[in-house]
């Protein structure tokens, strides 16, 4: 049965069925094949992700982060992470980072950060004298810092799958989310030492940068609001989700004054689009996984690959050449929910903690955005800035090099990963 | 969002005439009533759902800490009757969209012709795999007609009817996306907004 899932899977792939209707359709193909089991069961699996209150959590903190992303707290945060980087060598490129990691702060999507930085900082970073392909490829990157830091929509995903708890996801990207930026900051210094770009901005005002720093704190304390209110277990996530979103109204209507029942209501549409796009891969997947289990594929994949590798960081490596694979073709959230239940088992019984699986999930297939020639925010980058795939590809390489680094460490190094 | 440096000199742009579109077919103006009026009932229920599900669980923090029960009983059976509604009308908008997430690798290798066939018939199956999934929903949703939430005591079968709903309109839409395609060809075929991408 699972066979036939796997074939029909991959040919609906190949014949462009999306992702999520391709698992319905070959779930339903493989029990029509087997002929055992009642196919009310497909509709049943689509049914019971509807009913898991986690998964509550996604369209809040979306809604959440595009509240603020989309208002003048949006704005500020910007300007603020302008004002901190534009005096440093290479600063123009490195506002793009550090401003991913402010606003991966508010919002959980890369390919929304990518769109929303990109068009406002790429054509800004291209006056400055930074080639297309460079702006497209940091811009790229960057955005993927966003789902590193909480909160984070794939995180949310691989705790739903993995069991493991969402606080703990969250604080443990933080840490990577930093380091990451830390090197992409030094690889934009290293672009502007060889283009041999120096920066034209006035001098520093403190007391500009002050206020700019208080007109950015409600967006920049929310992160740390999160983490406080999961780790004290104030709330569930779910909750704390909705005080976000209460957070980002209130901080609109009251300090920015910029909140209209018009930008609500398209927020909330956006927020409902892409839950929705989310939970139908969840919901198509969740009939894949119950036929992978029913014939105990998980199980029996894990003890094949442990038994032919048999080092721990053998396997460790294939699972990240693997998810290096699928994640350029394949989008993060069903790359997520596809290879989460297959791997998870694989970790338990080489001793890997699922909690450091999912960071080097998140990583590995957040890689795979920028991969070419499919990669989303490589796609949205190269798009904004008006370069070729190949310049774009060129310029790719330092941060390519920076993100398996960091993917290494990850893997082999728990200590990156902080537990509560 | 506006540019945020002072460094940055105004981008200005002069108003481009756009060549005058030409005049659409009675299936493609059909096709576009269809689309209006699922996308306004989505809107609608993705709306009211949204709010009611913000409401219940804002209650239920402050209920939380207020009442002395620590909260309402029936604060987690709200969502469970809420929220696949909320899921599938954003499943069918993101249809209209074009925000459900494929692999575009074969059609950069087809000439237009052969792109228009391998959609339409990619088309065809989930148009015939939703309808029949809908028609299964709505049997199973009978079967668990006498299981109750205990609190409210709602049949899950509402929950059912959602997803019959949800399959309905994505095999609706997936069809008025069809009549696009075979009228005008693959560039008819729906992108999504960045702020619609969930990752």
């Amino acid at each position: 049965m699972s066979l036939i899932l796997i074939l029909a899977f991959a040919a609906l792939m190949v014949a462009v069925v999306p992702v999520a209707h391709a698992l319905v359709i070959a779930s339903a193909t493989a029990l029509l094949w087997d002929g055992r089991l009642p196919l009310t069961l497909v509709v049943q699996q689509m049914f019971q992700q509807t009913q898991s209150f986690p998964m509550l959590a996604l369209p809040f903190f979306i809604l959440a982060g595009t509240l603020i992303m989309e208002g003048k707290l949006g704005q500020e945060l910007l300007r603020f992470s302008g004002e901190l980087m534009q005096r440093v060598r290479g600063g123009a490129l490195s506002t793009t980072v550090v401003g991913s990691v402010v606003f991966g702060g508010v919002s959980g999507s890369a390919v929304a950060n990518a769109s929303a930085l990109g068009s406002v900082l790429i054509p800004w970073q291209k006056r400055q004298g930074y080639p297309a392909g460079l702006c497209a490829a940091n811009n790229a990157t960057s955005a993927v810092i966003d789902i590193l830091i909480p909160p984070s929509i794939p995180m949310i995903l691989y705790a739903v799958v993995s069991g493991v708890s969402i606080g703990d996801l969250f604080l443990a990207g933080v840490l990577p989310g930093l380091l990451m930026a830390g090197g992409f900051v030094a690889v934009c210094w290293w672009n502007a030492r060889r283009l041999d770009l120096s920066t034209e901005a006035p001098p520093l005002d403190i007391r500009h940068v002050a206020r700019l720093a208080m007109l950015a704190t409600p967006a920049l304390i929310l992160p740390v609001l999160i983490l406080v209110a999961l780790r004290f277990g104030f709330a569930t996530p779910t909750e704390i989700a909705v005080m976000a979103v209460l957070y980002a109204l209130a901080a609109s209507l009251v300090i920015y004054r910029d909140m209209s029942w018009r930008r609500f209501h398209k927020a909330m549409i956006d927020a409902g689009i892409a839950t929705g796009i989310v939970m139908m891969v969840i919901m198509g997947s969740a009939a894949a996984s119950w036929i992978l289990t029913y014939d105990q594929v998980p199980q029996r994949f894990a003890e094949w690959i442990s038994t032919t590798l048999r080092e721990p960081w053998l396997v460790i490596m294939a699972m990240n050449l693997i998810m290096l694979a699928i994640g350029g073709p394949l989008d993060l959230a069903p790359a997520i929910l596809l290879l989460a239940p297959i791997f998870v088992p694989l970790a338990q019984q080489i001793g890997l903690d699922p909690l450091q699986l999912g960071l080097m999930m998140v990583l590995n297939l957040g890689i795979g955005l920028y991969t070419p020639p499919v990669g989303t925010t490589l796609f949205i980058s190269s798009t904004i800035a008006g370069s070729t795939m190949g310049e774009t590809t060129r310029a790719l390489w330092p941060y390519f090099f920076v993100a398996i680094v960091l993917l290494l460490g990850i893997s082999y190094i728990p200590a990156l990963t902080i537990r509560f | 969002m506006t540019h945020p440096f002072h460094t940055a000199p105004v981008a200005s742009g002069e108003a481009v005439a756009l060549p005058q579109p030409p005049p659409r077919s009675a299936l493609l103006i059909a096709a576009d009533r269809v689309d209006r009026a699922v996308a306004v009932l989505c809107r609608g229920v993705l709306l009211v759902t949204g709010i009611v599900l913000m409401g219940v669980l804002t209650a239920n923090v402050i209920a939380r800490y207020v009442l002395a029960t620590g909260g309402f009983d029936w604060a987690e059976e709200v969502p469970e009757q809420v929220f696949p509604w909320f899921i599938m009308a954003g499943v069918a908008l993101a249809v209209q969209h074009g925000g459900h997430i494929a692999v575009e690798w074969l059609l950069g290798r087809l000439q237009r012709g052969g792109t228009r066939i391998v959609l339409l018939a990619g088309h065809a199956l989930v148009i015939g795999a939703y309808a029949f999934l809908c028609w299964q929903a709505l049997e199973v949703g009978e079967i668990v007609a006498i299981e109750r939430s205990p609190a409210l005591g709602l049949p899950k079968t509402y929950g059912y009817w959602a997803i019959a709903a949800g399959c309905a309109l994505v095999a609706l839409s997936k069809a008025m996306v069809a009549v696009r395609l075979a009228v005008i060809g693959p560039e008819a075929m729906p992108r999504p907004s960045p702020e619609e991408m969930p990752t």
